[in-house]
């Protein structure tokens, strides 16, 4: 009678372990958080993220595509386009456009938002993909930390400069990405791989930095990787000197840092 | 013991009280070596040692400063650091009974010393240099101190001792007591001792905040006999410091912990060949914290944590042989593995605490082997060399603290070395009065944990904070030493000079670019070897028995040492000269004694932030007798120290603290 039994439940949970196999959905196996989902002229889109939460400063962002019948879409082009309405006016910020990952099997780009949502300003993210435009509304935190800036340069330009996460820091020497755009109208920021740069540490509470640090430099799209040397853990404050022709472009481009 | 005649014996009273040492009477040795007897029971003494029946109630501090050639590195009223020749830290080695113990703080606040006292001793050996004393690798000799251990005795018996001591200076109390149980095939004893002590007094009677300290310690051992010339021994200590103020350092302790085991077995045939045989193994663990929450808000900008762990565990085992009268060799196995972890918290007001490892889980593991022979050449002449080699591990033993430092030094941090030492002894008897002596010896030893691995280490001497370096090399020296001894009946004369000539110099170098750490710092230093250093001095002591009752004594020292670029080394004492006449009349004994020390213009600000020091007198005096009670003997000392009350420091007192001022001692003691 039992042998009996356990064969039956074993057969059962065969079934159930071959139907679930059956219908999971292909993105199941995405390790990311499913943020909101739209449908526009036959292509569902839906957007990714690392967290549930977008802080100001750069956020990964990836999307899935479908077609009506289901089926995952991989080779098109899809487009980034984020919004800050104000009200009486819109700005876009640096976006890194998206291009398919083949390991995730997502569209991966990523977004520098240069301010949190407010009373005063919300943000939306426009993907297009296959001629078709699907607007996300976002909501983007205040980061505890200072992780992107807008700087005004000594040439008159705008620059925007963001920590690259992952930001896991830990005492010793870390790698360090930064990704610098410039403002060449308020809906376009091209990536400027045009710096040399100067990186000085500084424990704000403390009033000293550290040594062995090694300055960024450019990796191309915009982004400059060095690394930076944390004596201990606690506030930190990352001070980047960007430099054009021996020129200094920007004194004081700076983010904090916590861990 | 085979090797009783190369140990000169001096039983000390009391540092500040110095009664004069008795010399032991088979005074026919090289001077590379002194002991310290620390005097328990009077049974076993003739009955001129019986009136210096008080030195149990001594600190090691004021112990270890009494012996000729050793000054002390003084943070505070406590765990005085010692230093032999102007030699420290890394370069002399601190074992107990063979037992390598290592203090956990970053900052030097716990000596292995400060984790034993007296009553826990049977004596303190002192070696000036590489030889067959010293378990490890040395270049300036260094401290054994040899627990006490109960004796096996054919009739069964219980003996004992009971004291207590104040000191008026710092209002300062402490108790002791050991007890033993003596019998044919077992022995056991327990000792301990509880001091504590307030303030203390400069001379002119200000007072020094944040010099308090108190402590217990307790002490087990026994002994069992297996069979015929076979033991087992088991010795436990711990000690446990708290609420200890360092008046010179930024921070004091809230705690200081020390748990120290080992056990051993012991195989004593008596044979032809073979003498003895030990071999022991060990533990020990020192948990330290340091504390700054009793100090005043202005001295304090940051709030922070400093705790640190010392672990060792290890083994030695020794033989003793004998091969005819002409040769009596000593080999010895021994290792240990010690791990060091010490790490900082800071709390800012209104930002986020910070963490970081001082010692980034520091590991060091040395296996050694020591071989040497004692050579009667003629009945007149005697050599005594040996050979010491070691290997010497060091590493970081966890993820974090490799981690910690990636961002400080290139490449692998672990280092392996291996440690050469050779030395040869040698004595002549020129006639019965003259006895010549020299030794040679070539040494060399592993940077310390510390200096390989210390992270921002701040040095209250300099107000450096100091950054490790793995590519040290290994500090070698040269050390020569010759001396001549003539003695009569009522007159003894010893002088002798030493030189020693290193190679990479273990020294702190300033590291431009590099931002400080300890607010209020002058600025980083690394470790770094300085091709060659220079350090050579003199000693003499002369001591005159006119009289059967009368006693003087005279020690003078004088060190000099200098690096390649003609810097003054730091922490080097100046000339000092502690002479004492006694005088023992029946039971009743007095002394007066003066101790001065030079001025020491000869320092290197630059370099090692060093000042020069002013000069000083002071002047003791003490007077006692004891009292036979049926089977006990009650003993009575008091004393005065620093009778003038002058405001005085020694040059290698940190921050030139002044020493305590005018300070009445007290101590009774019964014994039975």
């Amino acid at each position: 009678m039992n042998r009996i039994f356990s064969c039956a439940i074993l057969c059962a949970m065969v079934f159930t372990a071959c139907k679930k196999e059956a219908v999971k959905p292909a993105d199941a196996i995405i390790n990311k958080t499913r943020l909101a989902e739209a449908t526009n002229s036959n292509t569902t889109i839906t957007l990714w993220s690392d967290n549930a939460v977008l802080p100001a400063g750069y956020n990964k962002l990836y999307v899935s595509l479908k077609n009506n019948q289901g089926n995952e879409i991989k080779n098109t082009t899809v487009t980034y386009t984020s919004i800050m309405d104000m009200g009486s006016m819109k700005h876009s910020s640096p976006a890194e456009q998206p291009a398919y990952n083949n390991e995730l099997k997502l569209y991966e780009g990523a977004i520098v938002f240069t301010m949190p949502t407010s009373e005063t300003g919300t943000w939306q993210l426009n993907v297009t993909a296959n001629d078709a435009t699907v607007s996300f509304p976002l909501t983007i935190s205040t980061p505890p930390q200072k992780q992107s800036g807008t700087f005004v340069g000594t040439d008159e330009n705008k620059y925007v400069l963001a920590l690259v996460p992952p930001l896991k820091w830990q005492v010793g020497l870390n790698d360090l990405d930064i990704l610098i755009n410039r403002k060449a109208s308020s809906m376009d920021f091209p990536a400027d791989d045009g710096f040399t740069i100067e990186l000085i540490t500084e424990m704000p509470s403390m009033g000293h930095g550290s040594p062995n640090n090694s300055n960024p430099i450019s990796a191309g799209s915009g982004h400059y990787k060095g690394k930076v040397n944390y004596t201990m853990t606690g506030d930190w404050r990352l001070h980047f000197k960007l430099k054009k022709n021996d020129m200094v472009i920007v004194e004081d481009a700076y983010v904090d840092i916590l861990f | 013991m085979i090797f009783k005649n190369i140990t000169i014996l001096i039983f000390i009273v009391h540092a500040a009280l110095t009664v004069p040492a008795q010399e032991d009477s088979s005074f026919n040795t090289t001077i590379t070596l002194q002991e310290v007897v620390v005097q328990h029971d009077t049974r076993l003494l003739n009955s001129k040692e019986k009136k210096h029946s008080v030195n149990l109630q001594v600190s090691t501090n004021q112990l270890l400063e009494s012996i000729a050639g050793v000054n002390m590195i003084r943070r505070g009223n406590y765990a005085w650091e010692p230093t032999i020749r102007g030699l420290n830290a890394g370069q002399v080695n601190v074992t107990i009974s063979g037992m390598a113990v290592f203090g956990a703080c970053t900052d030097r606040m716990d000596p292995a010393s400060s984790y034993i006292e007296p009553n826990n001793l049977q004596s303190v050996t002192v070696s000036y240099g590489a030889g067959n004393q010293s378990y490890g690798s040395t270049i300036g000799g260094g401290f054994n101190f040899k627990l006490k251990q109960p004796r096996l005795n054919d009739e069964t018996r219980l003996s004992g001792l009971a004291g207590v001591g104040y000191e008026t200076n710092a209002n300062a109390l402490q108790t002791l007591a050991a007890l033993e149980y003596s019998s044919k095939r077992f022995a056991i004893r327990g000792n301990g001792i509880f001091r504590k002590a307030g303030n203390y007094n400069t001379g002119g009677g200000k007072e020094m905040p944040f010099s308090q300290y108190a402590k217990w310690n307790g002490g087990l051992s026994a002994i069992y006999r297996l069979a015929d010339h076979h033991f087992i021994n088991v010795d436990y200590i711990q000690d446990e410091g708290w609420d200890i103020g360092y008046p010179a350092l930024l921070m004091d302790v809230s705690f200081a912990k020390a748990k120290i085991a080992s056990a051993s077995y012991l195989y004593q045939p008596h044979g032809k060949h073979l003498h003895s045989w030990e071999t022991k193994w060990y533990y020990n663990t020192i948990n330290h914290a340091m504390d700054d929450t009793k100090r005043p808000e202005a001295q304090v900008p940051v709030h922070m944590d400093m705790p640190g762990t010392s672990h060792t565990t290890g083994f030695y085992t020794e033989a003793q042989w004998a091969f005819g009268n002409r040769h009596h060799i000593t080999t010895r196995l021994n290792g240990y593995r010690n791990r060091l972890h010490a790490e900082m918290t800071m709390y800012p007001d209104g930002a986020a605490s910070m963490f970081m490892l001082t010692i980034p889980d520091a590991q060091r593991d040395v296996i050694g082997l020591d071989i040497s022979d004692r050579i009667g050449l003629t009945p007149k002449a005697e050599i005594i060399a040996g050979v010491r080699t070691d290997y010497a591990g060091s590493s970081l033993y966890s993820a974090a603290g490799k981690q910690s430092l990636s961002g400080m030094h290139d490449g692998d941090f672990n280092r392996n070395q291996m440690l050469y030492n050779a030395y040869i002894n040698g004595q002549y008897r020129v006639t019965d009065h003259w006895l010549l002596y020299t030794n040679v010896a070539r040494a060399m030893r592993s940077a310390t944990l510390q200096e390989m691995y210390g992270f921002y280490l701040f040095n209250r001497t300099d107000g450096f904070d100091y950054i490790g370096n793995p590519r040290l090399n290994k500090e070698t020296s040269w050390n020569f030493g010759t001396g001549a001894r003539f003695q009569q009946k009522t007159f003894t004369v010893d002088a002798q000079a030493f030189a020693y000539a290193f190679n990479n110099y273990i020294a702190g170098k300033p590291l431009a670019g590099y931002s400080v750490m300890t607010m209020g710092a002058n600025g980083v230093k690394q470790y770094n070897n300085i091709s060659r250093a220079v350090l050579y001095g003199a000693e003499a002591t002369v001591v005159m028995q006119p009289f059967s009752f009368l006693n003087i004594k005279s020690s003078n020292t004088y060190t000099r040492g200098r690096d390649a670029n003609n810097n003054a080394l730091p922490l080097i004492a100046p000339f000092k000269s502690a002479n004492t006449v006694s005088v023992t009349w029946k039971a009743y004994r007095f002394s007066a004694a003066s101790v001065h020390a030079a001025a020491q213009h000869h320092v290197s600000s630059e370099m090692y932030g060093e000042l020069p020091s002013k000069a000083y007198g002071i002047v003791n005096l003490s007077a006692g007798r004891y009292f036979p009670v049926k089977q006990a003997v009650l003993d009575f000392n008091i004393g005065v120290v620093n009778i003038f009350d002058n405001n005085y420091y020694e040059h290698l007192d940190i921050l030139k603290l002044p020493r305590p001022g005018r300070n009445v001692v007290m101590h009774v003691t019964i014994r039975f």
